[in-house]
């Protein structure tokens, strides 16, 4: 149990990397990318970050709040985020919210420090986050863990081979559930778990392990919350085309729930996936989302980071001879000019899954 | 909080026998069913909340069907007179019956073929609606159709364009087979999406309203929902998404697209699927709509 960031009981506070954060936060600058993208021209680090700050106020708009309606925000004292990228939701839940103890945690190192650098700004100490990844200490530790594999070598290997969709950092975001990773955080130890995701994430075969930690870091009658993207129909023949290019590789890479290729986003399976982790009250909500429109810069700008992910999977579109790189440049090029033209018309659902630990 | 269990004993006979449902009855309840639920997530509204319809005379609804929204507006507006045009003798006739039974005199029915021009004065109209008409509509009419629209518009008056498209389904099956619907379509080229990925006409409608002399056009979504959490509404819509699929099995497997036995046994294997007590799933409304300038647009010359 020492190996976990957070403890039981009141000890909100406790940290295992404070001095960390100390140096992390001075210096910014060595920093690559925050979302992993490869820096092409006009892609800085600044815009990512700027984007993702973009999709959040977006995405909270349209889920009409930070939290689902069935929550009683004033009854929570420990949230968890996980996978909270720049921490755009646990920050603004902890400013809505002073009273909630918010934990952020992200695979990956480069956001956390981001986080916690506008956690900085925002001069609050209610809301930390943690990078989370796989400590051979975590691998090892807990006779009960579900993990099979606990020499950190091959469990590189393994998550190099399960990897993930963006072909790039093989330790970033997907993968790192089929490596059997659990959370810093102790079991029953928070009473809401949120979670948005708008690429696929996790394998379908990774799901149940990822669920099983959400439900081991709940307490008795918390409650957990997946707040899922879903593409939908949009105007342009580009659109469509990549989307269906990315249901493609998703299927070959085993982010597919059946035999076809299916639905990019894993928004519609959640509902069962809850329901196979033992979880109960299973609720969804929907909620549409407009990226369109003579009048919607900022669903615009949320485009722009969807061409920004499609960006990263050229080359493994290009291993699985899905298409050739000139007629994917072309394609993205076409895409570019669909979000600037003036009939663009491009939505989404939100799918919210509400489920409660009992 | 809707128990699925008890809505599976409710919707379990429709799925008894799938043929019974390309019976006419049954898509008159599964339109009227939609319907409601269209209503319901668009709060009740029967167009866009800022079209004035308590202030207008004259309403057009072309392609009515059986009347389900001209005789909720009926309803609702005493003072308006309301004609419906649709190319299908039983849906009228059926309307037809309803306006009768219901003393509707305000309701003119008449069978029509959109594709000729309407026998309409020019601006006579306050507000027209077209609704889930796009299957009947290839892309090469919808110009003449809009120009029709705007032609019977008065000055000021409104178009209100209302389409729905599928989204994701939990049912691989369903899925599949609406994809493969979809893919038939689209070889014939009657999608406006050449993917086959989206029927495509939903979100083609803004576009296609801005190259009309139309002003103030913008747009609306609603999301419907076709989970466990709709009730049995989700499952009807769901059961018509196949229906439609099993009339289209000829021209599926023609094209194609599945043969007759992966046909059959995707569309057994989505009726058990459909049954699934997590079921979740939805579909988007994009309802899509201008405003004639105060000047008829075809008088101002460019």
């Amino acid at each position: 149990m020492d190996n976990y960031v957070v403890g039981y009981g009141e000890h909100n506070q406790a940290t295992l990397t404070g001095g960390e954060t100390q140096s992390a936060r001075d210096d910014l600058a060595p920093l690559g990318d925050p979302l992993g993208w490869p820096s092409t021209p006009g892609s800085t680090r600044t815009s990512s970050h700027v984007l993702e700050q973009v999709l959040h106020h977006h995405i909270v708009q349209a889920h009409k709040g930070l939290l689902p309606p069935s929550i009683n925000p004033y009854g929570l004292k420990r949230v968890l985020d996980v996978h909270c990228q720049t921490g755009a939701w646990a920050i603004d839940l902890a400013r809505t919210y002073p009273e909630i103890h918010v934990i952020g945690i992200d695979t990956d190192p480069a956001l956390i420090e981001i986080a916690r650098h506008n956690t900085e700004i925002s001069q609050m100490k209610h809301v930390l986050f943690y990078e989370y990844r796989a400590p051979s200490a975590l691998l090892t530790s807990g006779a009960a863990s579900p993990l099979k594999e606990s020499d950190p070598a091959s469990t590189r290997e393994h998550r190099q081979s399960m990897g993930p969709i963006k072909g790039g950092d093989p330790t970033r975001g997907e993968g790192w559930a089929a490596a059997g990773v659990r959370f810093p955080i102790a079991d029953q130890s928070c009473d809401f778990v949120h979670l948005f995701l708008y690429s696929p994430l996790f394998q379908s075969s990774e799901w149940p392990f990822f669920l099983g930690e959400c439900k081991r870091v709940l307490k008795i009658g918390g409650s957990i919350n997946l707040v899922s993207l879903a593409w939908g129909p949009g105007s342009g023949e580009a659109y469509s085309r990549l989307i269906m290019l990315m249901e493609q590789l998703l299927h070959k890479r085993g982010y597919s729930f059946s035999e076809q290729s299916g639905p990019i986003s894993p928004g519609v399976f959640l509902c069962h996936l809850l329901r196979e982790a033992g979880f109960a009250h299973v609720m969804y909500t929907l909620f549409p989302v407009d990226f369109g429109g003579w009048n919607n810069s900022l669903g615009r700008a949320c485009c722009q980071l969807l061409l920004r992910e499609l960006r990263m999977t050229r080359s493994l579109l290009l291993q699985y001879q899905l298409i050739d790189d000139k007629t994917f440049e072309d394609l993205l090029w076409q895409q570019q000019q669909e979000i600037e033209a003036s009939h663009f018309c491009t939505t989404a659902a939100l799918i919210s899954t509400v489920a409660t630990k009992q | 909080m809707k128990h699925p269990s008890r809505t599976e004993s409710v919707i379990s006979p429709l799925f008894a026998n799938l043929d019974a449902l390309t019976s006419r009855g049954s898509e008159l309840i599964i339109n009227a069913q939609l319907h409601q639920q269209m209503l319901q997530v668009q709060g009740g509204r029967l167009c866009p909340e800022i079209i004035p319809i308590n202030r207008m005379k004259r309403v057009l609804d072309l392609g009515c069907g059986a009347g389900e929204w001209i005789f909720d507006l009926a309803k609702r507006y005493p003072q308006l007179h309301i004609y419906g045009i649709d190319i299908f003798e039983d849906a009228l006739n059926q309307a037809k019956m309803r306006r009768n039974i219901g003393c509707l005199h305000q309701v003119e029915l008449r069978q029509m073929d959109l594709l000729h021009p309407l026998p309409i004065p020019d601006r006579y109209l306050d507000l027209v609606h077209i609704r889930r008409c796009a299957s009947f509509i290839t892309q090469p009419m919808w110009p003449h159709i809009l120009g029709e629209c705007v032609r019977i518009l008065k000055p000021r008056g409104w178009l209100v364009l209302v389409e729905i498209e599928i989204g994701d389904i939990s049912s691989p099956a369903c899925q599949a087979i609406h994809r493969a619907t979809l893919a038939a379509l689209a070889k014939l080229g009657r999608t406006m999406d050449p993917t086959g990925l989206t029927f495509g006409a939903a979100q083609h409608l803004y576009g296609m309203l801005l190259q009309t002399p139309l002003d103030e056009v913008t747009y609306n979504l609603s999301t419907i929902d076709l989970g466990f959490m709709s009730g049995t509404s989700g499952r009807v819509f769901l059961t018509e998404i196949l229906r439609q699929a099993s009339f289209m099995k000829p021209v599926i497997i023609q094209q194609g697209i599945l043969n007759a036995t992966s046909f059959d046994e995707l569309l057994a294997q989505a009726g058990r699927e459909l049954l699934a007590p997590d079921l979740c799933g939805w579909a988007i409304i994009i309802s899509a709509y201008g405003r004639q300038p105060e000047r008829d647009g075809s008088n101002i010359s460019m």
